[in-house]
């Protein structure tokens, strides 16, 4: 920072000095001093946000089963004819919702700016098997979470991965996703999990997270199970999940709680918070992918298929700091194996 | 019918006219002494409190009320300007931009300039409230701000929830804090300048002078058939005396009116339209940058741009602005070709021409539209004061000019009667 010369400078304290005797002398001898509040102005969220739609609903067998891959794969820049990925192909660009703010998952690295994350690496993957390159052959579309399904299902992306867990209502469609839309194989398995201060009275034991203020994205099935627990939490919601590591750094919320694999990245933006030990639940990622595209559904499996045999996977988890690289035992962080897929059965 | 008795009757008759005349005309004389005082006096209070009030009027929007306006003008642009260059700077990377930097730092600086200003001078007075506002709340402002610099030279997201943060607290906050004390201000401007050219009170001051000098042409022409003389010198220099203490008021009034009204719409009107305009143009260049640095994430900035592209073209198309008009159509055209980036995800292209990396863009569109309001914010500014200083020059000295000739006044029409008066001693 650069001084705006001497005299300025002198200028510019005499006047921070006047306001801050002004502010200070004025709290003292009136009760009506305006303290500033941070905006968004935050409300708890009494009201449970519905039903934890995917934990209830039981119209579809096994949750996680997608599409078969093909045998063979298609070789790059020779996809078969008719198929979604043959049209991407053609268009010469992959379109992928994405996040933005997700750190170490979907985040603009501002240092390079590009889009970074083990979700741009699964993006890359299915990218570079169409193409053989990545380079000027993706197009990032950031979508927010309360639009994944209807950008998907509209047409306006190829397929979405943004941490989204793979669903029955989802994949069904309901009252709360009023746009079913079919997923890859699973990429990753998170779980909802605790992110606290160090020195937080809050641990492991549910007990002491009684009455606490926990911050979670409105309308997510993060908070509604928050809203669920026993005893009581106060569950705070706000309009963007990354809002909750603000609102933790000034101390408006206790806790936050979402899936573990964000939780990571924000533990990774502020040394000062950790995680608390377990989860109370089970996400499995997918990549979206429109209903009418099944045959680029059976291609995603295939690319996340030939990444378990080519490390591209494991070494993308690991460089997003959600896997335990060779020698990182005891990080807390699940070891470096891919998920076994599931695929729908012929039968 | 004897002589004597003639006579006597003669006399009947004549003694009462003698005693009628030696009686009554020095109960006239001095019903006629106490009527001219009074009127006299009267009009030269009105008069006095009429200037006097104008008077006060012009100094307090000259030297209080007009600078107050301007201090919570600064402080709004300032403001305004500190939101769209944070933006700018944190959209720029994770190394802010030096010009940037400093460009913010001024704009804070400015702004707590302008609020510790405003306070001095509005001690007591209600607008004391917002700007309290601002005084607490543009230090936590610039704490949020160096919060997200912090995390964007560390290359973490939340830089950007911290930057909407700071952003909707100015907006919501600090932005509603300046205008409430701006408009107060405004407001009150307008009404010391509607005060200051009332004609109410001036009405009454022309009726107490004209039944003033009426008084005096009567008592003049009494006097005339009273006591057969042709003039008298007195009453004469009396109506003259208050004709020119009336002529010269009016003429004055009259010209302070004018440049009060010059002030107030060649000024103040223009003054408030342009600022207003400078506000939307400033305010349309961080909704631009805002979108961009949530990825159009948050709908609300695009709506908030749109809204204020119209009012822009509503207002400048309104005041038939024609250079002001071709550098809207310039933002507007470097916003479309931003939009059009952004819709087909090229963020990095629309990223250089909102950040006018290579030169021109958006900044350079900007800079001229800005440029060309604060000309004309200048030109009203300029043209509020000097028909302030000219309404205050105007009525300069007026309550002596005015006391001085009613008092000659009263002197010369009481010595006029008093000569007559003494005729009867």
């Amino acid at each position: 920072m650069s001084r705006p010369g001497g005299r300025r400078a002198v200028q510019v304290l005499l006047g921070l000095v006047a306001v801050g005797m002004l502010a200070a002398c004025s709290s003292a001898t009136s009760a009506a001093t305006p303290v500033p509040a941070p905006v968004p102005v935050i409300e708890p969220a009494v009201a449970s946000p519905g039903p934890v739609s995917h934990t209830s609903s039981t119209t579809c067998r096994d949750v996680t089963a997608s599409q078969p891959p093909l045998t063979s794969q298609p070789a790059p820049g020779r996809m078969p004819r008719g198929t979604w990925e043959a049209r991407i192909q053609q268009r010469g660009y992959l379109i992928a919702g994405v996040d933005q703010d997700t750190y170490l998952w979907g985040f603009l690295d501002p240092s390079t700016g590009t889009f970074s994350g083990m979700d741009i690496a699964m993006v890359q993957g299915v990218a570079r098997a169409i193409f053989g390159s990545v380079a000027h052959h993706v197009r990032y579309v950031v979508v927010p979470n309360d639009q994944r399904a209807e950008a998907v299902f509209t047409g306006r992306v190829d397929l979405v991965a943004e941490t989204m867990t793979i669903t029955c209502a989802r994949k069904a469609g309901s009252a709360t996703d009023p746009y079913p839309v079919d997923f890859s194989a699973v990429y990753y398995t998170a779980g909802q999990s605790v992110l606290v201060p160090n020195g937080s009275p809050m641990t492991a034991r549910r007990a002491t997270w009684a009455g606490r203020r926990v911050c979670a994205a409105s309308g997510s099935t993060s908070l509604a199970r928050l809203a669920a627990l026993r005893p009581a939490v106060v569950p705070v919601g706000v309009a963007n999940e990354s809002d909750c590591l603000v609102l933790l750094q000034q101390g408006q919320v206790d806790a936050i709680s979402t899936d573990n694999s964000i939780l990571v990245g924000m533990a990774a933006q502020d040394p000062t918070l950790h995680l608390l030990g377990g989860t109370f639940s089970e996400e499995p990622y997918g990549m979206a992918i429109s209903w009418s595209h099944r045959d680029f559904v059976a291609f995603v499996n295939g690319v996340l298929r030939t990444e378990r045999s080519s490390g591209y996977w494991a070494a993308s988890c690991v460089a997003a700091h959600m896997c335990a690289g060779a020698g990182a035992a005891g990080s807390g962080l699940p070891p470096a194996v891919e998920p076994a897929a599931q695929y729908t059965g012929a039968s | 019918m004897s002589l004597t008795s003639l006579e006597r009757r003669a006399d009947a008759a004549a003694t009462p006219v003698g005693e009628t005349r030696s009686r009554s005309t020095p109960a006239t004389l001095r019903l006629f002494s106490v009527s001219l005082t009074a009127l006299v006096v009267l009009f030269a209070v009105a008069a006095i409190l009429t200037v006097a009030h104008r008077e006060t009027q012009v100094q307090t929007s000259q030297g209080l009320t007009e600078p107050l306006v301007v201090d919570s003008q600064t402080a709004y642009t300032a403001l305004s300007d500190a939101d769209t260059t944070v933006a700018g700077a944190i959209l720029a990377g994770p190394i802010e931009p030096s010009a940037l930097r400093q460009r913010y730092d001024v704009d804070i600086a400015r702004a707590s300039t302008a609020v510790t200003d405003a306070i001095g001078r509005a001690r007591g007075s209600s607008v004391q409230a917002p700007l309290r506002t601002l005084a607490v709340g543009i230090p936590f402002y610039t704490a949020v701000v160096a919060q997200a610099a912090t995390d964007n030279r560390l290359g973490y997201p939340v830089a950007a929830n911290y930057l909407g943060e700071a952003s909707a607290y100015l907006r919501t906050t600090l932005l509603g804090a300046a205008q409430a004390s701006y408009t107060e201000e405004l407001a009150r401007l307008r009404s010391e300048q509607s005060a200051a050219t009332s004609p109410a009170a001036a009405w009454l001051v022309v009726l107490l002078l004209a039944a003033t000098l009426v008084t005096l042409v009567v008592v003049q022409r009494w006097v005339r058939a009273r006591f057969h003389r042709q003039a008298n010198v007195g009453l004469l220099a009396a109506t003259i005396l208050l004709a020119v203490a009336g002529g010269w008021l009016a003429v004055a009034l009259v010209a302070q009116s004018g440049a009060v009204t010059r002030a107030s719409t060649t000024g103040t009107a223009a003054l408030t339209r342009y600022t207003q305009d400078r506000l939307f143009g400033l305010r349309l260049r961080a909704d631009e940058e805002l979108t961009l640095v949530t990825r159009g994430t948050v709908p609300s900035y695009q709506v908030d741009l749109d809204a204020v592209l119209g009012h822009l073209r509503a207002g400048l198309l309104g005041g038939g602005d024609g250079p002001a008009r071709a550098d809207l159509a310039a933002v507007a055209a470097q916003h479309q070709a931003i939009a059009a980036q952004t819709g087909r995800g090229e963020y990095t292209a629309a990223i250089a021409v909102a950040e006018g990396l290579g030169g021109g863009g958006l900044p350079a569109a900007a800079a001229q539209l800005d440029a060309a309001l604060v000309s004309r914010v200048d030109t009203a500014q300029s043209r509020f004061e000097a028909s302030t200083s000219a309404a205050a020059m105007d009525l300069r000295g007026l309550r002596w000019v005015v006391g001085v000739l009613a008092g000659l006044t009263l002197a010369a029409g009481l010595v006029g009667l008093r000569a007559r008066a003494q005729e009867y001693r």
